[in-house]
């Protein structure tokens, strides 16, 4: 007779062993997925490919905003040496003198030019010795007096202390002093001014720079044999131009591409049979494989401009990329056929037995898992119309592999169309 | 080439487990469903109740899908699910444990010398019941080690107590689940025998 509790331990073991709860299995998904849902909510996955597609992304908006501030002191300086020539005029037209005889009858509008000594002179017929008073005793003020030209005043000055001909012909000195120092001002307000000489460099550098957001769809034939699916890529480059018809173009992109392959009768991009050491040949008879590839392509092209008209230019692009994968996946399924041929003693001919297998294949490699440096030449022919403020690229182009590219060793070839946008000139 | 769902049953394990890796909503679903009996089994022996031990199955579910892709198809899903579960359990029990109000004593016959016979298997309820009634560590340690087959080293490493405390506490669980039998079900099924 087995002890109680080795009994009670078989008994719960069987009874849950067979324990069911098949009717709540409904209620527990439905409850589990709206707490995954919640979950999910609270944490988004965010995939390693796209972390470093985002900071890449933010890179380049930063870098495009620096460009814009770049550009902006430049273009503005201008602007701004004219507003400071428009608040000069007023200035000198509003600054009056102001003269008055002790018994404050007279007022005499100056320019800021007439300096204490022509103010005496002026006064001074009627009211004033040959002694330099001081503001205060003289009455001599200075104020603003926006409305009233000095011309006006000196006439109004003129019919009231009846000085009409010395007034008229010192106001002819002063209209000239005015002239004289206004543009003595303007001379030592650029002279302040130590933007005026970079901005010309500066006008320059940005006339020959220009950034490009840009976004393109293609097609890839991997082993010579066009894929199902097409790809797309988006990113943002940088010109720089050399000179008036050549110009350097890195740029930064993130490319994907989902790809289908059927082997065709010809070659195989793929091959995983493998021969056996008995003899058996081994061949890859035919597959269906899927590729996905995520990169960072970061492409570096010179740029020649045939035709290079104001507002177009047709211009031809060659150089080479980059790749750096963020995700690669490959599945496929492979049907491989094994011959074995023999010798046979009794016939006296060669025989040979195939068989049939079926392998499938799954690879994953993760974020930076492989480089192709300089893994693919692009060639491309564009053409630049204006479009708003920048301009617009129509770029057909074709990316050939230097070498096997991606973590399958394969030789892809891209083709398709670009559509970029410049911003500025 | 994609399989259908039509046929669920002989979709193998590892099939569905590569789909639900690939995040086939499907392919999860069937996975919870397929071990849903399992995992309740586990985890209703170490929660209070019902809900609560679907609360725990979802907690682990949650971390299968999580970790899915560190399951090492070598070895049977089951087992490294149950393994899930458990330590799910046990974390449950870690954080109620402060909030445990220990059950008063119960009048409990001395069962030193009786070892009552089990005439009937009881059911899960009953089991349930009896286990219900005692005190959560008796009950963790008991399961842990008479079901689940962890050794007293392994159960004082996962629960922080000491091995000797999980070999006393065991027996004092064995004793108190003896008498709570003899309480409860052994007279009415040395009476059952009697019919």
């Amino acid at each position: 007779m087995k002890e109680f509790d080795e009994k009670f331990r078989d008994n719960v073991k069987e009874v849950f062993g067979n324990y069911d709860a098949g009717h709540l299995s409904d209620e527990g998904w439905k409850s589990f997925s709206s707490r995954r849902g919640r979950k999910e909510h609270m944490a988004i996955f965010i995939p390693l490919w796209a972390k470093a597609a985002s900071v890449i992304l933010l890179v380049t908006a930063g870098s495009l905003i620096t460009y814009h501030l770049l550009k902006e002191p430049s273009g503005n300086l201008k602007e701004t040496a004219i507003s400071r020539e428009t608040e000069m005029k007023p200035q000198q037209k509003e600054i009056t003198a102001k003269a008055q005889s002790p018994s404050g009858a007279v007022e005499v509008n100056s320019s800021p030019g007439i300096k204490g000594n022509n103010l005496l002179a002026l006064s001074g017929k009627k009211h004033v010795s040959g002694e330099l008073p001081s503001e205060g005793d003289t009455g001599v003020t200075v104020k603003d007096n926006p409305v009233d030209g000095p011309d006006v005043r000196y006439k109004e000055m003129a019919d009231t202390v009846e000085l009409k001909e010395v007034i008229e012909e010192r106001g002819k000195d002063e209209i000239e002093d005015q002239n004289r120092i206004y543009e003595e001002a303007v001379k030592e307000l650029h002279a302040g001014d130590t933007l005026q000489v970079p901005e010309e460099e500066n006008q320059n550098r940005v006339r020959r720079s220009s950034v490009m957001a840009g976004i393109s769809g293609m097609i890839a034939a991997i082993d010579n044999e066009i894929t199902g699916s097409p790809g797309f890529s988006a990113g943002f480059y940088y010109e720089y131009k050399l000179s008036k018809r050549i110009a350097v173009r890195p740029g930064l992109a993130l490319a994907m591409h989902s790809s289908t392959v059927e082997k065709s009768s010809v070659s195989s991009a793929f091959d995983y049979a493998a021969p056996l050491s008995d003899g058996t040949t081994g061949v890859t008879d035919s597959y269906n494989a899927h590729l996905n590839l995520v990169a960072l392509e970061m492409p570096v092209n010179v740029v020649f401009r045939i035709i290079d008209r104001e507002k177009s230019s047709l211009f031809l692009s060659a150089g080479a990329s980059t790749m750096v994968f963020l995700s690669q996946s490959f599945t496929g399924t492979f049907i491989n056929s094994y011959t074995k041929t023999t010798y046979s003693e009794l016939t006296g001919g060669m025989t040979a037995d195939t068989r049939y297998s079926t392998t499938t294949v799954e690879k994953n490699e993760g974020a930076f898992s492989h480089t192709d440096l300089m893994g693919l030449a692009n060639f491309s022919a564009g053409y630049s119309v204006p479009f708003g403020k920048g301009s617009l690229l129509l770029e057909p182009y074709i990316q050939l592999p230097l070498g096997n590219i991606s973590s399958l060793d394969l030789k892809i070839i891209y083709s398709g169309m670009s559509f970029k946008m410049r911003f500025g000139r | 080439m994609s399989r259908g769902y039509g046929d669920e049953k002989n979709i193998t394990d590892l099939e569905i487990i590569r789909k639900c890796s690939e995040g086939d909503f499907r392919a999860q679903e069937m996975l919870y469903k397929r071990y849903f009996s399992f995992a309740m089994s586990v985890c209703i022996r170490y929660c209070k109740n019902k809900d609560e031990a679907m609360e725990a199955v979802n907690d682990s579910y949650m971390k299968v899908l999580g970790n899915i892709c560190e399951f090492d198809s070598s070895r049977p899903f089951k087992a490294w699910y149950g393994r899930i579960l458990v330590n799910t359990a046990i974390d449950y029990y870690r954080r109620n444990q402060e909030k445990v109000s220990f059950l008063p004593p119960e009048t409990l016959p001395d069962t030193e010398e009786i070892q009552p016979e089990i005439y009937d298997l009881l059911s899960a309820e009953e089991i349930l019941n009896l286990f219900s009634r005692l005190p959560e560590n008796y009950k963790i340690i008991f399961n842990l080690f008479e079901i689940e087959g962890y050794s007293h080293e392994e159960i004082g490493n996962m629960l922080g107590i000491a091995e000797s405390t999980s070999r006393s506490n065991l027996t004092r669980a064995k004793k108190m689940l003896r008498a709570l039998y003899i309480k409860e079900y052994y007279p009415k099924h040395k009476g059952h025998e009697g019919v």
